[in-house]
C-alpha cells in the first residue's frame, strides 16, 4: 500500500524462531500433500479444502489456484446450475477473508475474474461496491483499477444499452483526481474512458468544451506539481487525440506559454527543480517545428535549453548531446554551432 | 469546610483564579510536589476563559463579571436590534432597580427580570412581550449552549497539545478538527482558504500561477534553512512578495488567515516563516486540518481538566471564595491572602490581576461579540475559522455549532472579536457579523462586550506572578507559555 513507512527487522528470539519453524514444517506438508494430490490428478472435497488450506497461507501459488479451477471444473456437483452458484458465491467468500492479507497477489486477482465469470448469476453492482472500497483504502492500487474496469464492462453487457456508465465512470476519476491529482491509475483510467465520452457528446462545439475541460483540468495538476511526469504525459496524450493540426498547435503554444511563465517564477538557484519543465519545453518547440513553423528565436532557445539541461542533469548528458545534434542537422544550423553545443 | 479552616496555614503557592494559564500553573507545581491552594471567586470554573449555557452566561453578564475588566455587555435579542445597532439590553452599573420582584417560576420570566433594569431606554414596553417571547424560545435549549467567554482553537501540533498529552489530559478531553479556514476581504465573497495540495488543485478560485506560488510556499516553508533568507529587518508581507512574488488575494490569504497577522507590516519574516510552518506543520497531524476544537467549550475544559489533575496531585480548590487583600509577609518568606476561610500564606502568589483590589484596567483590550444564529450557515456540523479582512482591521472569527456541543442542532454560534476598545471596534464587529450572516442566517441573540487587560497599581507588591486576560490570537499557545514561564520562575 502507498504511504507505509518501512519498519526495521528485528533479531528474532528462540520462541519465535522455533514458532516459525513450526509453522514452516507445517507449511511444507501441505505443499506436498497438495501437489502429490494433483499429480495425481485427484479431484475431490478433500483436495478442494486442502487447497484452499494452503492458499490462506500464500497466495502466490499459481500452480495451486489452477489446479483449485480444475477441481471445481472436475466435480460432479458442477454441472448443476445451482449447485455451481452456490460453491462459486462461497468461492467469492473465501477470497474476500484472503484479499485483505495481500491486495496485489495478481493470482488472486485472476481468480476472481474467472468465478464471476463462470458464476451463473453474478452480482455486478456488489462487485463494484467492494472495489470502490478497495480504491478508497488504496487509490492507487492498479489492481483494483484493472478489476474496476472489467466489472464495468460487464455491467454494461448485463445492461444492454443503458447509457451514463461510463459517464459516471467518468465521474469517479474526476472525484479520485480531485483528491489527489498524483493519482496516476485515475488519469490512466480517465485516458481510456475519455474517447467513448467525446463520442456521446451531441455536437463538435460540445466536443471542443469538454477537450478544454480537460486541458483546464490537465493544467491545474501541471502547475500545482510540475515534477509529476504523468501529469506532462496526459497533457501530450491530449495534445495526440485533438480533431486538427490547428488544435494541437494551439495547445502546444499553450504549453510554452505555462511552461515560460513556471520558470520565471524560479529561482536561478534552484535549478534541479526546473528540469521537468525545461525538458517539456524541448519537447513542446520540437513538436511544433513538426507542424508548423518555429521561428529562428525559439529554435535557438530549444536549443540553449538542451545545454542547460545538460548542466542540471548529468545522468542523460548523452541523450541531450544527442538532441541538440539531431535537431541543429534538422534546422541546418551549421557544423560549428553543432560542434560548440555539444563540446560544452 | 468550616469558616477560618484555613486560618494560618501554609502554602508553596496560592493561585487566585481558575482560568486557563492559573489552571496550568496550579497543576504543574502540584505535579512539583507544591502545596498548591486554588482559589476561584466564582461559583465555577474557567475564569476568563469560562464557558456557560445561555441562562448562565447572562447571570455572567448580570452578577461575575469584572466591572473593572468588562465594564459593560450589550444584549441584543433578535435581528431587528441588531440592524438598528441599539441594544435590547446595556448591562453595566447604571440599572435602574425596577419593580419588586413578582415571584415566578418560569425561567424565562425569571431571566427577564434578572434583565429588565438595563432594558435599554430606547426600548418600547410593547416590546418587552417580543422580548422575553424569543428569550423563552432560546431559554428551552438553554443546556444545549456552550458559550465561551474567551474561544480559542489549538494547533494540531501546537504547545497545548503537546501539554494535553503529555499531562494526561488528553484522556478527559474531546475534540473536533477545525475544517474549515475562509477569509473575507472587503466586498468579496467569503472564500475557502486551500491548505492542501489536493485543495489547491480543485481551488476555483486561485488563478494557476497562484496555485503554483502557493504550492511553492507550502513546500519551502517546511524547510528550517528559509529563515536564513529573511533579512533582519523584513516584515513578513515584504518577505512573501520578494521571495514568493505573493500579491492580492493570495497574500492576504496567507497573511491573514495562515500567519494570522492582525496589520500587514506588524510581523516580522522569521515569526512569520515559525508561524505558517506550525501551520503547515499541524496538517495531517490528526487530518487534514490545521486546528482542533475542544468539546464544550475549550478554554475551560481544559482549565477544568487541569484543575483536576492538580487536586488528584493533593491541591485544594475553593470556588465562591472572596479574596480580601495580598500583602507580604514582614519576614520576606512570602505573601498573606486574606480569604473569608482564614488569612493564608504563601511563599508565591500566582493571579489574574483582576484578583488584587486595587488593580486597574490598561488601555490594551479585545472587543468580542457573541452570536447565536438561527441557521448553521457555514455548514451543520462542523467547525471553521474566518478572517475578516477590511482596512480598518481584521476580525477573527471562529464558527461553531452541535458538532463540538456548542449550540443546538439548526444554529450556530459565532464568536467574532478584534484589538482594541468596543467604542472603536463596534462598527467592525457588526460588519463582520453581517458579513457572516449574508441572507441565510439572522442572528437570534447577540452579545458585544471588551474585556481590558489589568495591571497592578504602581505601588504594588513586587514578586507576585500575573497571568494575563486572554488576548486576541486565534490559539492557546500565547496562555500555556505564559503560564510554563510562571511555572519556571517558581519551581
Amino acid at each position: 500500500m502507498h504511504g507505509r513507512r518501512r519498519q526495521a527487522l528485528k533479531e528474532p528470539s528462540v520462541d519465535e524462531k522455533e514458532q516459525s519453524r513450526q509453522r514452516v514444517e507445517k507449511y511444507c506438508a501441505l505443499n506436498n500433500s497438495v501437489m502429490s494430490l494433483r499429480a495425481n490428478n485427484v479431484f475431490t472435497a478433500s483436495a478442494l479444502d486442502q487447497t484452499k488450506r494452503l492458499l490462506e497461507l500464500n497466495t502466490e501459488l499459481h500452480t495451486v489456484w489452477n489446479y483449485r479451477r480444475q477441481v471445481f471444473e472436475h466435480m460432479d456437483l458442477w454441472q448443476d446450475t445451482e449447485e455451481r452458484q452456490r460453491m462459486l458465491e462461497a468461492e467469492l467468500g473465501f477470497l474476500f477473508e484472503i484479499i485483505m492479507k495481500n491486495v496485489k497477489s495478481y493470482w488472486m486477482w485472476n481468480h476472481r475474474v474467472w468465478t464471476l465469470n463462470s458464476m451463473p448469476r453474478a452480482d455486478w453492482k456488489k462487485e463494484l461496491g467492494l472495489v470502490a472500497k478497495l480504491l478508497a483504502l488504496d487509490a492507487r492500487n492498479f489492481h483494483g483499477w484493472d478489476y474496476r474496469r472489467f466489472i464495468v464492462s460487464n455491467l454494461k453487457k448485463a445492461s444492454e444499452g443503458s447509457s451514463g456508465s461510463s459517464g459516471g465512470e467518468f465521474a469517479y476519476t474526476t472525484e479520485q483526481i480531485n483528491r489527489d491529482c498524483a493519482n496516476h491509475s485515475a488519469w490512466h483510467n480517465r485516458s481510456k474512458l475519455l474517447p467513448a465520452v467525446l463520442e456521446k457528446a451531441s455536437s463538435a462545439e460540445a466536443q471542443k468544451s469538454l477537450l478544454r475541460t480537460e486541458t483546464d483540468m490537465i493544467l491545474n495538476a501541471i502547475y500545482t506539481d510540475p515534477d509529476d511526469q504523468n501529469a506532462w504525459l496526459y497533457h501530450e496524450w491530449l495534445v495526440s487525440i485533438q480533431p486538427s493540426d490547428e488544435d494541437r498547435c494551439h495547445l502546444l503554444r499553450d504549453k510554452v506559454a505555462a511552461i515560460r511563465e513556471l520558470l520565471d517564477l524560479e529561482d536561478e538557484k534552484d535549478e534541479a527543480s526546473n528540469k521537468r519543465p525545461l525538458i517539456e519545453l524541448v519537447d513542446a518547440l520540437a513538436a511544433l517545428d513538426r507542424l508548423e513553423a518555429v521561428t529562428d528565436t525559439e529554435k535557438n532557445e530549444c536549443l540553449e535549453t538542451l545545454r542547460r539541461l545538460k548542466s542540471i542533469d548529468s545522468y542523460h548528458v548523452g541523450r541531450y548531446s544527442d538532441m541538440i545534434q539531431s535537431l541543429a542537422q534538422r534546422w541546418d544550423l551549421g557544423s560549428e554551432h553543432t560542434s560548440t553545443m555539444i563540446s560544452q | 469546610m468550616s469558616q477560618n479552616a484555613l486560618d494560618s496555614e501554609e502554602f508553596d503557592a496560592v493561585v487566585l483564579g481558575t482560568g486557563l494559564i492559573e489552571s496550568i500553573v496550579a497543576s504543574e507545581l502540584a505535579a512539583a510536589d507544591k502545596k498548591v491552594l486554588h482559589i476561584d471567586r466564582n461559583p465555577y470554573y474557567g475564569g476568563s476563559f469560562a464557558c456557560f449555557t445561555l441562562s448562565a452566561f447572562i447571570e455572567w453578564a448580570v452578577q461575575h463579571r469584572d466591572q473593572r475588566q468588562t465594564p459593560s455587555v450589550d444584549i441584543f435579542v433578535g435581528s431587528g436590534s441588531i440592524d438598528t445597532e441599539s441594544p435590547t439590553f446595556v448591562v453595566d452599573h447604571t440599572s435602574k432597580l425596577g419593580d419588586a420582584n413578582n415571584a415566578t417560576s418560569d425561567a424565562a420570566e425569571r431571566l427577564v427580570e434578572r434583565l429588565s433594569p438595563y432594558l435599554a431606554d430606547a426600548q418600547q414596553p410593547s416590546e418587552r412581550i417580543s422580548v422575553t417571547e424569543q428569550l423563552a424560545k432560546l431559554l428551552s435549549n438553554d443546556r444545549k449552549y456552550a458559550i465561551e467567554l474567551a474561544p480559542k482553537v489549538a494547533y494540531c501540533r501546537g504547545k497545548l497539545v503537546d501539554l494535553v498529552i503529555n499531562t494526561g489530559i488528553g484522556d478527559h478531553v474531546q475534540f473536533k478538527g477545525v475544517e474549515h479556514n475562509y477569509i473575507a476581504r472587503d466586498d468579496d465573497a467569503i472564500e475557502r482558504v486551500p491548505d492542501s495540495k489536493g485543495d489547491i488543485f480543485a481551488s476555483d478560485s486561485l488563478s494557476l500561477i497562484e496555485k503554483r506560488k502557493l504550492m511553492k510556499l507550502m513546500t519551502s516553508i517546511d524547510d528550517d534553512k528559509l529563515t536564513e533568507e529573511c533579512a533582519d529587518d523584513m516584515s513578513f508581507a515584504q518577505f512573501l512578495e520578494t521571495r514568493f512574488k505573493l500579491s492580492g488575494k493570495l497574500l492576504d490569504s496567507v497573511l491573514y488567515a495562515v500567519a494570522r497577522v492582525e496589520k500587514r507590516d506588524e510581523l516580522s519574516a522569521r515569526a512569520g516563516c515559525a508561524r505558517v510552518q506550525k501551520y503547515v506543520r499541524s496538517i495531517g497531524r490528526y487530518g487534514r486540518m490545521a486546528y482542533l476544537c475542544a468539546m464544550y467549550g475549550g478554554g475551560s475544559e481544559i482549565a477544568q481538566s487541569f484543575c483536576r489533575l492538580c487536586a488528584v496531585s493533593g491541591g485544594t480548590y475553593i470556588l465562591s471564595e472572596r479574596v480580601g487583600s495580598v500583602e507580604k509577609r514582614d519576614d520576606d518568606t512570602g505573601y498573606a491572602v486574606q480569604l473569608s476561610h482564614g488569612r493564608v500564606f504563601a511563599k508565591h502568589v500566582v493571579l489574574d490581576p483582576s484578583y488584587l483590589p486595587d488593580s486597574e484596567p490598561t488601555d490594551c483590550a479585545v472587543s468580542r461579540a457573541v452570536c447565536i444564529l438561527d441557521n448553521p450557515v457555514l455548514g451543520d456540523d462542523t467547525t471553521a475559522i474566518l478572517s475578516y479582512v477590511v482596512d480598518v482591521g481584521v476580525v477573527s472569527v471562529l464558527y461553531t455549532t452541535q458538532a463540538t456541543l456548542a449550540a443546538p442542532s439548526g444554529q450556530s454560534v459565532v464568536y467574532l472579536w478584534t484589538s482594541g476598545r468596543l467604542s472603536d471596534t463596534r462598527a467592525l464587529l457588526l460588519s463582520a457579523l453581517n458579513k457572516v450572516c449574508g441572507s441565510l442566517a439572522r442572528p437570534l441573540f447577540t452579545a458585544l462586550f471588551e474585556t481590558r487587560d489589568m495591571k497592578p497599581v504602581q505601588d504594588a507588591l513586587p514578586g507576585l506572578c500575573y497571568t494575563a486576560a486572554p488576548d486576541s490570537t486565534l490559539d492557546f499557545d500565547s496562555a500555556v507559555d505564559r503560564a510554563l514561564e510562571i511555572v519556571a520562575d517558581i519551581a
